[in-house]
């Protein structure tokens, strides 16, 4: 997940260390193995994210140059046309597995895309990266479909 | 850069993300024990809820632990990094030059305070969490004189599929035991489900096609062969290997 050895052993350490911490805290009400997940997995998230907001992280900055100008018409249309409810179901409908996992990691958990990648052992040459780009081409075709937001803002834009 | 970004990433969080009807992780924890059926509301939910399935791979990798050779030896090398840090309180060890600079948690560790019963209290939570994971049950006595014994280690070697493959496997094969009349061929899920089994005199099986449709790509799926004499008495059983069908390479 951390991609190397020396901050994987840290973060080992350190959930450890939470774990006993916070011991009183396991009321026995699922097992101890999925209680010591939960400390882990949000440790994790919570360093994968430092570490995406610093400098050096080329893939996800390649990923915004990859959007186009359409980008702010997608989020437009959808947001306009489709509640929270039906914009999930669209994602479900459109999405596939691996792409809908990848976009919860990316957009929800904030994960860069290197990370993702090694979390959910994708073996393609670009990774997460390119999953994320078939999701978003996919929404916009969802939203070209809608239609009308986007067509009648390009033709006043002509 | 892209001056929209931010916009279409705060709607798609939105849809992504978790919402008022997503149960925590202790309720997706029975989707994965196994011999229990989650309630239909719950897997629904799980279903059409992109959240909650991402959840619910995380937490079943963490229980199935690494499943690469590569993670296994990570694995492996951090376990003795920490012994190494445990070993170092129990000699007293006095902080490096420019430990100040450290981490709060790495004096933390150090501290002086934090005495062998401490870490041997550490010790046994590690050991109750990987008891609670192993879902082996327990040996059966067996009485002096009672049949041959079982061989567990390597006495069945499974040659395939093992590690990351290709494509989801035609067969089972392996290597086989001396005396064995039959063997008998088990395929689970990570949760110890079983999902096809079979016996065979021969050292191979073929896997039915409709068994080969459920191994899916990033799934990890183990197998597990016993032996058994003509006496119809298990004489050797094998590891639990694991095997996982590669990811397809995206194709735009």
């Amino acid at each position: 997940m951390t991609g190397d050895i020396d901050s994987a052993a840290d973060l080992a350490q350190d959930v450890f260390l939470k774990a006993f911490q916070n011991i009183e805290s396991f009321r026995g009400h699922c097992k101890f193995s999925t209680w010591l997940y939960s400390i882990a997995r949000n440790r994790c998230m919570d360093e994968l994210r430092s570490r995406a907001s610093r400098p050096g992280q080329t893939a996800d900055m390649m990923l915004e140059q990859l959007a186009d100008t359409r980008s702010e018409q997608v989020s437009q249309a959808l947001e306009q046309r489709e509640s929270a409810q039906s914009l999930r179901r669209l994602i479900q409908e459109s999405l596939d597995e691996t792409e809908a996992k990848v976009m919860t990691l990316h957009y929800v958990e904030e994960l860069p895309l290197d990370s993702i990648t090694r979390l959910l052992g994708l073996q393609n040459a670009s990774g997460a990266k390119a999953y994320v780009v078939s999701a978003r081409r996919k929404l916009e075709r969802i939203a070209e479909r809608k239609g009308s937001p986007l067509r009648s803002k390009e033709s006043n834009n002509e | 850069m892209n001056d929209n970004a931010p916009a279409e990433k705060r709607v798609l969080k939105t849809a992504l993300g978790p919402g008022d009807g997503c149960p925590d992780v202790g309720q997706l924890e029975r989707l994965l024990t196994e011999g229990s059926t989650p309630p239909a509301a719950l897997a629904a939910h799980v279903d059409s809820c992109a959240f909650c399935r991402t959840e619910v791979q995380l937490l079943r990798e963490f229980h199935a632990g690494p499943n690469r050779e590569t993670e296994a030896a990570a694995v492996e090398a951090i376990t003795c990094r920490l012994r190494a840090r445990s070993n170092g309180i129990f000699k007293g060890e006095t902080p490096p030059r420019g430990a100040t600079s450290e981490p709060w948690w790495r004096l933390f560790w150090r501290g002086p305070w934090f005495n062998p019963v401490a870490l041997a209290a550490a010790a046994i939570v590690v050991v109750v969490a990987i008891g609670l994971q192993t879902r082996i049950s327990p040996p059966a006595l067996r009485p002096p004189g009672a049949g041959p014994e079982v061989l567990r280690s390597n006495a069945i070697i499974v040659t395939a599929p093992s590690g990351d493959v290709a494509q989801a496997p035609a067969e089972i094969r392996w290597q086989p035991a001396p005396g064995a009349a039959r063997y008998k061929v088990r395929l689970l899920e990570v949760d110890g489900h079983e999902l096809w089994n079979a016996e065979t005199a021969q050292s191979m099986v073929q896997i039915p096609g409709a068994i080969r449709s459920r191994i899916v790509p990033a799934k990890t799926l183990l197998c597990q062969v016993s032996a058994f004499d003509e006496a119809g008495r298990q004489i050797a059983i094998s590891d639990t290997v694991r095997f996982r069908v590669l990811q397809k390479p995206y194709q735009p």
